[in-house]
C-alpha cells in the first residue's frame, strides 16, 4: 500500500507522551490481562456514572477475566456514541484477591458549542458571521474545533477587505458540562477601500459599468460583494443578446494593503443575431429548436445541436432527406448565425406490412405497428416499431430475432395541392430458434442456502429466455444478499448456448463475502426522548445483519414520528473479520463484521405555535321578513393552535386549537326580545384540546382523547355543543384505517329559524339534548394527493350508534358511506375524471314523551291520564343537509331538500336520507390555472325510505382552479337545472357561485 | 500531557493507563493499543517500525481517511489467498508465533480483526491503483495521492487528542 508521508499539522499531537507510556505501558497491559475483574467502575467529571445506557456499553464485567479485546470494543461502542471524546482506562492490581483486577473508565464528555458570543467591532451583523461557521462547521461544532472558528472568520474578513483581521477564542462553561459557549473576540482592523478603478473593453460605457459594479473610490474591497454585481451585469448583457460576454475583476493592493485598485476586463462580444433562412419552420417553433435565447449562448456545441434539431424536427413531419447547416458571420459588429433548413421532398407512408413471422402471430404484432398509410413518414418512426418488434421476439425467447425494415421509395405523387414520394414499409423478419432455459444452477450460495435464492429467478427451467430478466435476476439475488447484510456480495451469471441455439444453461456464481451484522444500536441525540421509543422503530436488531431494506425502514419509521427535525443513521466499524466457523480448520471461510449503528437525531421544537386567519365569503340563507333569503356573507376567521408534542419521551402530545369567526346571527323566530338584533359577533367559534396516545399498551393503534366547545351558526339553526370523545384508530397499510370512537356530548339548538308548529317533535322536546354515542369506521384512501387527487379511490363506511341505554337522551344509527374515484385519462395531455356517490341513512329509535305545558306541567288526556308524545326523529344536529360547495353546487349551503325536507318560508329541517353524486372533468393545469366542468345530483330526503331516484335535484357547472401552495383554489359555478318554486311563492335561484379551497371532492 | 496524567496518575494509586483514546477521525476511534500495534507488527508499510509513536499516529489518521472513502466506492473484495499471503508476512515480521500472539491480545486484537485490517489495506491498494495509475511516475504519483489525502483531510472532521 502506497501511504504519504504524514502531514505536519498531526505530527504535533502526542508526542514523547506516546513514545514514553507505549512503552511502560505494554509490560503493564501483560501483567493485568486474563486477571479476574473484581471492580469496573465508570467515572465522568470525578462522578461515577450508572446510565443504564452507557452501564450495558461497558463489555468488561466483574467475574470475567481482563481482555483488551473487551476493552477496545467497548471503547469503539462509547465513541460512537458522540457523547465522549476522550476516554481511558485505567487498571490496578486488586488488595482483595491476588489475581484480581480492578478498572476504572474516565469519560470525558464531548463538549460542543452551544453559544457562539461575538465581541468586539464585528463591521458585519452577528446573523452573518455566525452563519458562516455555521455552514462550515455545523450548527453546534465541538469545542475542540474552536481554533476552526478562527480559520472561518479570518477567511470571512479576508474575503471582505479585512487583510489582517485578529480573532481569538475563548471557552466558557455552558449551563451543562456537554455545551460550552465560544467567546469571539474579534478585531477585524483596517479595511482595504477601493483608490480608483479602471475597465478595459471596446465599446463598453466605463462610466456605467463602475456604478452597474458599485467600484466607487473609496467603497469597501468587498470580494463576494463585487462577484455577486458581476454576475449580475455579465447575465444583464446576455439577455441583451451578448451571449459570449465575459467580465473579470482583478485588483492590485498597496504596500500595506490599505487601497485596491481595481481593473475590470469587459469582452462583450459581438450582438447576436438568429436568422433562419430556407424552407420555413414554424414561429412558435424556432426557440425550442434554437435554444440559444434560453441557453443565453453560442456554444459551438449548442449550434450544431441546433441544426440537428432543426432536421430531425423536418424529416418527422415527412422530409425525410431534410437537413440544416449554419454559418456563422461578423457583420458590423454584430454576430448573425444564419440556419439554413432544406426539406426535400415529402414522403408520405403508403402501406406497411409484415413478413418472415411464423412462431409469432399478426395479431401479436399488429398492435405494435401504430403507423397509418396516408401519414408523413419518419425513419425514426419506422425504426422504433422495428425495435418494438424484435423486443416482442426477445420477451419470446428468440434472442436472435432480426427485425429489419425495407423501405422503397416510389415516385412522386400529387394529392391535393401538395406533391409527395409515397413510402411502402415492409418489416422483414428472421426469427432465427427459440431459447429455451436449461438447467439453472447456483454455486457459492453457502451463508443462504439455494432455497431461498432460487424462488428470486425469473430465468427458470423452460421459461423462453430473455436476456434482460437475466439482469433482473441478479440484481434480486444481489438485493436478497444486501439485506442479508453481505453488502459486497457479488453475483455473476455464465450463460452456455447449445448448437441449435434452442436450450441456454445458465450457471450462477455468488460470491458471498463477508456478513456484517449490528453489534449495539447507539442512539444519540435524545434528550426528551425515551430511547426506548426509539429502538422500538429501528428494524435493526443487535446480532442480525445489517441490511439495507432494514437501515431505509428504520430512517422512514423514524422520520414518520415527527418528533426529530433530523434522523441520521450511520455504521460504525469496529472489530475486523470474524471466522464463520469456530472450527480453526475453518478460519479462513471469513464471514462476518461488525458494525455498531448509530441512531443520530435531532430533536424537534416540543412546542409549536402555529395561527392564521383568512376571510371565507359565500351564500347563507338568512331570515328577511318571513322568508329565507340567499345572502351574499362575509365572515372573517382566525385560528390559535399550540401543540407540545413528546411528552414524558413517550411521543405523547396534546393539543389546544381554537377557531372564531366573525359571522352575522338572526334571532330566533320565536324571538320576544326587542334588543336583540343579531348581526355581526365572534358566534362561531371551536375549542377543541386534545391528548394523543401513540400505541397504548403496546397495541398497534393511536389513541386519541379530545374534549370540545363549539358553537355554530347554520341556516336555520345555530347551536352550542361541548363534549368528549374518546378515539381509537388503526392503519392496516398505507391506505386503509379503521377506528372506533365513542363521544358523550350536549347540544343546544338557539336561534331557530323554522316556525315552532311545523318544527320536527324531537327538536321541540329535546332543544338541549345529550348524546352517547359509539362509532365505527372504515376508511380506504388510496388517492395519490389529498388537496388535488388524479388518481386512486376513497371508500368509507361510518356508522353510528346512540342508545339511551348508554346515556342517550334520543336514540338513533346513522351511517354515511362514501365512494370517490379519481382517474387520469388515457391522452397526451393529463385530464383527470372523478366521480363519487355518497349515501346517508339515518333512523331514529322510538320514544315516549309525557306531553307538558309552558309551565313544564304535564298535560291530562280526556281519561285523565297523562298525555305523551312518541319522538322517533334524529336530533337536529345529527340529520343530513346537503346543498353548497362540496355537495350539489347549483344550490348554496343545506337548501337543497325536497318539499318534506324544507319549509314554507325555505329554512332546511334536515333529513333522514341523504343522497349526493358527483361527477367531474378536470383539466392539467397550464401556468398554474385549470380548468373544470361538473355535474352534481342529491337530495336530503325526509326519512330514509323516502330515497328516491326521482326526486334526485340536477345542477351542473364549471370552475376555475388555481394551484396555489396551500392547494387548488377553486371558483364554481354552479346551475340549477331543475329550478322549482319554493312554498312561498318564490322561485330557487339559478345560479350559485362558491369559492374556496381544495378540489369538491 | 498523556504522560504526564498517567505518571500523576499512577503515584497517585490511581492504577496504571492501559487504553485510551488518541484520536477521532470523523467517529471513527484510533487508540493508543493501535499505535502500539501499527509500530509492533509494522502495520503501515510506508512507516517504519522503529518510527515514533506521532508518525505511527499521523498514519493511522490517514489510513482511516483513506478507508473512509474507499467504503464509499466498495472495491471488489480481496481474495482470500492475497489476505493469507498478507497475514503470513505479518506473522513473520512478530518473530515467533507465541510473540504475535501475545501482541495481538496485549493491544486487543484477534486474529478475525486483523485479517480485517489486511482486507481494508488491500482494498485501499486497490482502489488507489484504479484511481492513480501506476504508469505515471512514482514521484508525481504520490504528488497526486498526497494531495487527495490532504483534501480528505479538510472535509473531515479529525480530533487529536492528547495535546
Amino acid at each position: 500500500m502506497a501511504l504519504v508521508r504524514p502531514s505536519p499539522v498531526v505530527l504535533a499531537a502526542v508526542a514523547l507522551s506516546i513514545v514514553l507510556s507505549a512503552g511502560s505501558a505494554r509490560a503493564d497491559v501483560i501483567s493485568f490481562l486474563g486477571r479476574t475483574l473484581v471492580d469496573v467502575r465508570i467515572e465522568v467529571n470525578g462522578a461515577a456514572l450508572v446510565e443504564p445506557g452507557i452501564v450495558q456499553l461497558i463489555e468488561t464485567r466483574v467475574g470475567e477475566p481482563l481482555s483488551m479485546e473487551r476493552v477496545r470494543e467497548t471503547i469503539e461502542h462509547l465513541v460512537g456514541l458522540g457523547r465522549f471524546e476522550d476516554i481511558r482506562v485505567f487498571a490496578e492490581g486488586s488488595s482483595l484477591r491476588a489475581d484480581g483486577v480492578a478498572l476504572r473508565w474516565v469519560l470525558v464528555p464531548l463538549q460542543r458549542i452551544a453559544v457562539i458570543e461575538l465581541a468586539g467591532s464585528l463591521g458585519f451583523s452577528a446573523a452573518e458571521l455566525r452563519t458562516a461557521i455555521a455552514d462550515r462547521l455545523g450548527a453546534r461544532p465541538a469545542a475542540s474545533r474552536a481554533s476552526e472558528v478562527v480559520t472561518v472568520l479570518t477567511d470571512f474578513y479576508v474575503q471582505r477587505g479585512y487583510r489582517r483581521p485578529q480573532i481569538g477564542t475563548r471557552l466558557a462553561a455552558g449551563s451543562r458540562t456537554e455545551v460550552a459557549t465560544l467567546v469571539v473576540s474579534i478585531d477585524p482592523g483596517a479595511r482595504t477601500v477601493i483608490d480608483g478603478a479602471m475597465v478595459r473593453g471596446e465599446n463598453v460605457n466605463s462610466t456605467a459599468v463602475l456604478s452597474a459594479l458599485r467600484l466607487e473610490r473609496g467603497r469597501p474591497y468587498d470580494v463576494p460583494a463585487i462577484d455577486a454585481r458581476v454576475q449580475d451585469y455579465e447575465t444583464g448583457l446576455r439577455d441583451a443578446g451578448y451571449y459570449e460576454a465575459n467580465v473579470d475583476v482583478a485588483a492590485t493592493f498597496s504596500a500595506d494593503g490599505s487601497t485596491a485598485n481595481v481593473t475590470v476586463d469587459v469582452d462583450r462580444g459581438p450582438l447576436v443575431r438568429v436568422v433562419f433562412a430556407g424552407d420555413p419552420l414554424p414561429e412558435n417553433r424556432r426557440d425550442t429548436l434554437v435554444p440559444i435565447r434560453q441557453e443565453r449562448s453560442v456554444d459551438l456545441d449548442l449550434l450544431e445541436d441546433a441544426s440537428r434539431n432543426i432536421a430531425a424536427f423536418l424529416r418527422q413531419q415527412g422530409y425525410r432527406a431534410a437537413a440544416a447547416t449554419y454559418v456563422r458571420e461578423e457583420r458590423s459588429g454584430e454576430m448573425v448565425l444564419t440556419f439554413t433548413a432544406t426539406r426535400g421532398p415529402l414522403h408520405r407512408l403508403s402501406a406497411i406490412d409484415v413478413v418472415g413471422n411464423s412462431a409469432v402471430a399478426d395479431a401479436d404484432i399488429l398492435p405494435l405497428l401504430p403507423l397509418e398509410p396516408g401519414e408523413a413518414f419518419a425513419d425514426n418512426r419506422v425504426a422504433t416499431v422495428a425495435a418494438a418488434v424484435t423486443e416482442l421476439y426477445r420477451v419470446r425467447g428468440f434472442a436472435r430475432a432480426v427485425v429489419k425494415p425495407e423501405i422503397v421509395v416510389q415516385a412522386e405523387q400529387t394529392t391535393g395541392d401538395a406533391p409527395f414520394r409515397p413510402v411502402t414499409v415492409r418489416l422483414m423478419i428472421a426469427e432465427g430458434p427459440r431459447t429455451t432455459v436449461g438447467a439453472v444452477t447456483i454455486r457459492g450460495a453457502t451463508q443462504l442456502s439455494e432455497l431461498r435464492v432460487r424462488p428470486l429467478l425469473g430465468l427458470i427451467e423452460g421459461r423462453p429466455f430473455y436476456r434482460p430478466q437475466l439482469d433482473a435476476d441478479r440484481d434480486a439475488v444481489e438485493r436478497l444478499y444486501q439485506n442479508e447484510g453481505f453488502r459486497s456480495a457479488r453475483v455473476d451469471a455464465e450463460t452456455a448456448l447449445s448448437g441449435d441455439g434452442t436450450v441456454l444453461e445458465v450457471k450462477w456464481n455468488v460470491r458471498e463475502g463477508p456478513r456484517t451484522v449490528v453489534d449495539h444500536v447507539l442512539v444519540s441525540g435524545t434528550v426528551r426522548t425515551n430511547p426506548d421509543l426509539v429502538r422500538r422503530e429501528i428494524a435493526l436488531l443487535p446480532g442480525q445483519a445489517l441490511g439495507d431494506d432494514a437501515l431505509i425502514e428504520s430512517q422512514r419509521r423514524l422520520a414518520a414520528l415527527g418528533l426529530f427535525r433530523r434522523v441520521r443513521i450511520i455504521e460504525l466499524p469496529h472489530g475486523g473479520l470474524d471466522a464463520a466457523s469456530p472450527d480453526p480448520a475453518q478460519a479462513d471461510a471469513v464471514a462476518t463484521i461488525s458494525r455498531d449503528v448509530l441512531i443520530e437525531l435531532e430533536e424537534a421544537p416540543s412546542t409549536t405555535v402555529s395561527y392564521g386567519g383568512g376571510v371565507e365569503a359565500g351564500r347563507r340563507l338568512r331570515r328577511e321578513g318571513d322568508q329565507a333569503q340567499e345572502q351574499i356573507e362575509l365572515a372573517p376567521r382566525g385560528f390559535l393552535e399550540i401543540s407540545r408534542r413528546n411528552l414524558w419521551g413517550k411521543n405523547r402530545s396534546v393539543t389546544l386549537l381554537t377557531r372564531v369567526s366573525i359571522r352575522p346571527r338572526d334571532p330566533g323566530v320565536e324571538s320576544t326580545d326587542p334588543t336583540d338584533q343579531g348581526g355581526y359577533g365572534f358566534n362561531e367559534y371551536r375549542i377543541v384540546g386534545t391528548f394523543r396516545e401513540p400505541r397504548p399498551f403496546d397495541a398497534t393503534g393511536d389513541f386519541q382523547f379530545t374534549a370540545f366547545v363549539e358553537q355554530a351558526i347554520r341556516s336555520s339553526f345555530n347551536f352550542n355543543r361541548r363534549g368528549v370523545r374518546g378515539e381509537y384508530a388503526r392503519r392496516f397499510g398505507p391506505a386503509l384505517t379503521v377506528s372506533g370512537r365513542y363521544t358523550f356530548d350536549r347540544t343546544r339548538l338557539f336561534d331557530e329559524q323554522i316556525q315552532p308548529e311545523v318544527r320536527l317533535l324531537v327538536d321541540r322536546v329535546f332543544p338541549r339534548v345529550r348524546l352517547s354515542t359509539l362509532t365505527g369506521s372504515v376508511l380506504r384512501d388510496s388517492r395519490d394527493d389529498v388537496l388535488d387527487p388524479t388518481r386512486g379511490a376513497v371508500v368509507g363506511i361510518d356508522t353510528a350508534v346512540a342508545p339511551r341505554m348508554i346515556g342517550s337522551e334520543v336514540g338513533f344509527v346513522k351511517t354515511s358511506s362514501q365512494l370517490f374515484v379519481y382517474r387520469r385519462l388515457p391522452t397526451r395531455a393529463a385530464w383527470t375524471v372523478a366521480a363519487g356517490v355518497r349515501v346517508g341513512i339515518a333512523v331514529g329509535f322510538e320514544r315516549t314523551v309525557a306531553r307538558r305545558d309552558e309551565d313544564g306541567v304535564p298535560v291530562l288526556g280526556p281519561d285523565g291520564q297523562p298525555m305523551v308524545d312518541v319522538v322517533d326523529d334524529v336530533p337536529a344536529s345529527e340529520r343530513f343537509f346537503a346543498g353548497g360547495d362540496s355537495t350539489v353546487r347549483g344550490f348554496v349551503l343545506d337548501r337543497l331538500g325536497t318539499a318534506q325536507t324544507l319549509d314554507d318560508q325555505g329554512f332546511p329541517t334536515g333529513g333522514n336520507g341523504l343522497v349526493v353524486a358527483n361527477v367531474e372533468l378536470r383539466s392539467p393545469y397550464w401556468k398554474g390555472l385549470g380548468g373544470v366542468g361538473f355535474f352534481d345530483a342529491g337530495n336530503v330526503f325526509r326519512r330514509a325510505s323516502d330515497i328516491s331516484a326521482v326526486d334526485m335535484r340536477p345542477s351542473a357547472g364549471f370552475g376555475v382552479r388555481y394551484r396555489s401552495p396551500l392547494g387548488p383554489l377553486r371558483v364554481d359555478l354552479g346551475f340549477n337545472l331543475d329550478r322549482r318554486v319554493l312554498a312561498s311563492g318564490a322561485r330557487e335561484r339559478g345560479t350559485v357561485f362558491h369559492i374556496s379551497l381544495g378540489q369538491a371532492f | 500531557m498523556i504522560v504526564a496524567l498517567s505518571v500523576w496518575m499512577t503515584l497517585a494509586g490511581q492504577g496504571e493507563l492501559i487504553e485510551r483514546t488518541l484520536a477521532i477521525v470523523s467517529g471513527q476511534v484510533i487508540t493508543l493499543s493501535d499505535v502500539r500495534l501499527a509500530q509492533q507488527l509494522g502495520l503501515l508499510p510506508d512507516i517504519d517500525r522503529s518510527a515514533d509513536a506521532d508518525t505511527v499516529l499521523a498514519g493511522l489518521i490517514e489510513r482511516t481517511l483513506m478507508l473512509r472513502e474507499v467504503e464509499r466506492y466498495a472495491p471488489p473484495e480481496p481474495a482470500d489467498t492475497l489476505v493469507a499471503e498478507e497475514l503470513d508476512r505479518v506473522r513473520s515480521r512478530a518473530g515467533s508465533a507465541e510473540t504475535f500472539n501475545r501482541t495481538l491480545q496485549a493491544n486487543g486484537f484477534t486474529d478475525g480483526r486483523l485479517r480485517g485490517w489486511i482486507r481494508d489495506d488491500l482494498r485501499i491498494r486497490s482502489y488507489l491503483s484504479q484511481r492513480f495509475a501506476v504508469t505515471a511516475a512514482e514521484s508525481n504519483r504520490q504528488d497526486l495521492i498526497a494531495d487527495w489525502v490532504a483534501d480528505l483531510r479538510r472535509r473531515a472532521v479529525v480530533v487529536v487528542l492528547g495535546r
